[in-house]
């Protein structure tokens, strides 16, 4: 009897379409079948191809429920790269402005019969619920705290671009990890390829029995191939909250600094950046900063997302390599 | 006291189920003949006579449940629960008596609200409900109720559950006055600033979803606060919806130590435990939290023992 009610509260059987809602959906082959459409992708911009007729007539719907330039313009220029229809709804001016519930937005634009709808929202789940709601395939843009999944896939683009290769690799994640979607995403998916991370940050801000190796001590950084800063956040950092004294304690103890890198060590950052708090400028300018790499990945990344979602994954990324080649 | 509606005292004869009642220690298939609402024989074989016959072939028989812990949204919520559903619900889950908590709108603070809700239950209700009444006005946590004219209105027991008393002070006089009106405090405990209105146990199922952590720590000090301002006092406590083993522990202590003090916890809290929340289903996450197997195993150790 127990077990029936413990049934009853899991989601409904294995959704008929494919999503990327987060990374625990993915299997290391998901992630190198991904990567290396990305990777087809970046070539074929750099040959000057700007545009790829493949998703020509499919319709892309971004909806942002929270205010983001780079992701949601990001997300706009993938699909447009790959010649899709895009629609782009944000919260400010729009009937979600004015109380209309997340299930009834979705289902307006569902029935526009979209493609795909790119989510972003504050609440965790939202994404999962729009899934549940419209025929579309979903793409989680960030959803609360829990989830930002092509985040974490283009971030393991640009480290395997860099490093040719991520089993082995150890990044330090330095900063507010409580608060981070960016990186829970990010323990998930170096767990799947064999990344070693250690998370660094004052004690308030390392959530209790996250699995993975956690330290207070920034010195810990030192033995990392790659010293990833996580943002931190102005709003969390509210007089009261005192999850850190101040924010220039903070930066005076885990700010990363060009003193605190080993010569070479490689820098990322999700965006975007606070300079002076948790990245001093000379770090995030410095020939060995990967963050404007990060954003070229995240176009690429996410051409490769939309792409395997509505060309049915691995036959589809075949098929392409083959016409590129030809 | 509690009230229910004028209902037709039945005469009634149940055969073929199996009868339970771990008091009496009985578990065999036997015949109950019930006179005027009233359980008038229990026997292997009873004749009908005029008594309408239930035929009841692979159920269960068993003494009604109790809950002192019910919602009926009653005044200001009536879109969500009322009387005559909430009642009915009790009735239909086998409950034979409910208790109501005040936390409605307005909040149940003054005779004439709880007036108005005894005369409800007189038309309404298909069980007997009582009501609790809040123990700080408007539950704001600021000023005692008065509690005498609630008691003598029929109030059970007193609670501001949903929201903790946050003051130690006003804890304390509540315990004290309370006292006068042979009324126990019920209370919901909770510690807000280690709470910060989170939903979800703090543990790994939080952190690894990204929820705000509500964690144990945050009820347990509540519960060890009251209870040893409650054995300060020499008040009567009810520990309102236990969830953490911390807390459990310190009820049993509590008693030990002979404070008057109960508990309770949820069917819930028994059964689920944080898991639950990956599903990302929000009927998962309620205050207190489902927490961790640990936990769910204290709790059913305490219910075991008599400590809920
Ligand atoms: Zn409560």
């Amino acid at each position: 009897m127990i077990r029936l009610v413990k049934d009853d509260l899991r989601p409904p059987a294995t959704p008929p379409k494919r999503h990327l809602l987060s990374v625990g959906d993915l299997t290391r082959d998901d992630i190198d079948r991904l990567l290396g459409t990305a990777r087809t992708f970046a070539a074929a911009l750099e040959r000057h191809v700007k545009k790829l007729p493949t998703l020509k007539g499919h319709l892309v719907v971004n909806l942002f429920y929270e205010s983001s330039t780079r992701t949601s313009s990001s997300f706009e220029l993938a699909a447009k790269r790959l010649s899709a229809d895009t629609l782009t709804v944000k919260s400010v001016g729009s009937s979600v402005d004015k109380g209309e519930s997340l299930k009834d937005t979705a289902l307006t634009l569902g029935a526009y019969d979209p493609d795909v709808i790119v989510i972003r929202h504050p609440q965790i789940g939202a994404p999962q619920l729009v899934a549940r709601v419209t025929d579309a395939h979903v793409v989680n843009a960030g959803d609360g705290k829990h989830q930002h999944p092509t985040q974490a896939l283009l971030d393991l683009y640009t480290l395997r671009e860099e490093f040719e290769r991520l089993d082995g690799l150890h990044v330090a994640i330095v900063g507010d990890v409580l608060h981070s979607r960016v990186a829970r995403s990010l323990v998930q998916a170096f767990a799947l390829v064999g990344i070693r991370a250690t998370l660094v940050g004052p004690p308030a801000l390392l959530p209790r029995e996250l699995p993975a190796e956690t330290t207070v001590d920034i010195e810990a950084i030192r033995d990392a191939d790659v010293v990833y800063v996580l943002r931190m956040q102005n709003e969390r950092m509210e007089p009261g909250a005192n999850f850190v004294p101040s924010l220039r304690e903070y930066t005076a103890r885990w700010g990363i600094t060009p003193e605190r890198l080993r010569p070479g060590q490689k820098v990322m950052h999700p965006g975007p950046m606070n300079r002076g708090v948790e990245i001093d400028p000379r770090v995030a300018d410095s020939s060995d900063s990967l963050i404007t790499a990060e954003v070229r990945s995240g176009l690429v990344v996410r051409m490769a997302v939309l792409y395997d979602l509505l060309t049915g994954g691995p036959v589809g990324v075949q098929a392409l390599a083959a016409a590129e080649v030809a | 006291m509690l009230w229910q509606k004028e209902l037709p005292a039945a005469d009634l004869v149940i055969r073929g189920a199996r009868v339970l009642d771990p008091v009496e220690g009985i578990d065999a298939r036997l015949e109950v003949r019930i006179d005027a609402g009233t359980i008038a024989e229990v026997a292997e074989r009873i004749d009908a006579n005029e008594h309408r016959v239930v035929e009841a072939d692979g159920l269960i028989l068993a003494p009604a449940f109790v809950d002192p812990h019910v919602h009926l949204r009653t005044p200001g919520r009536e879109d969500e629960e009322t009387i005559a559903s909430g009642t009915a619900a009790a009735a239909a889950g086998g409950y034979c008596a409910i208790l109501a908590m005040p936390n409605t709108d307005p909040v149940v603070d003054s005779a004439v609200t709880l007036a108005a809700l005894v005369e409800t239950a007189r038309r309404e209700a298909e069980v007997p409900v009582g009501f609790l009444a809040a123990i700080t006005r408007g539950q704001r946590g600021e000023e005692l109720t008065e509690m005498g004219e609630l008691a003598d209105s029929g109030a059970v027991a007193f609670s501001d559950d949903g929201v903790p008393v946050a003051s130690a002070g006003l804890m304390r006089r509540a315990l004290q006055y309370a006292s006068t009106t042979d009324r126990p405090l019920a209370l919901h405990c909770e510690e807000p600033t280690l709470s910060h209105g989170g939903h979800v146990h703090e543990g790994r199922v939080a952190a690894e979803l990204g929820f705000g952590g509500y964690p144990s720590v945050a009820e347990s000090v509540a519960v060890e606060r009251d209870l040893s301002l409650a054995g300060y006092e020499r008040g009567r406590v009810h520990v309102l919806h236990l969830s953490a083993a911390e807390s459990v522990d310190a009820l049993r202590r509590a008693r030990v130590a002979g404070v008057t003090a109960s508990g309770e916890a949820t069917p819930h809290h028994l059964v689920l435990t944080d898991d639950a929340v990956r599903s990302l289903d929000p009927n998962v996450k309620m205050n207190p939290p489902l927490r961790a197997e640990q936990d769910r195993l204290a709790l059913l150790e305490a219910l075991r023992d008599g400590t809920i």
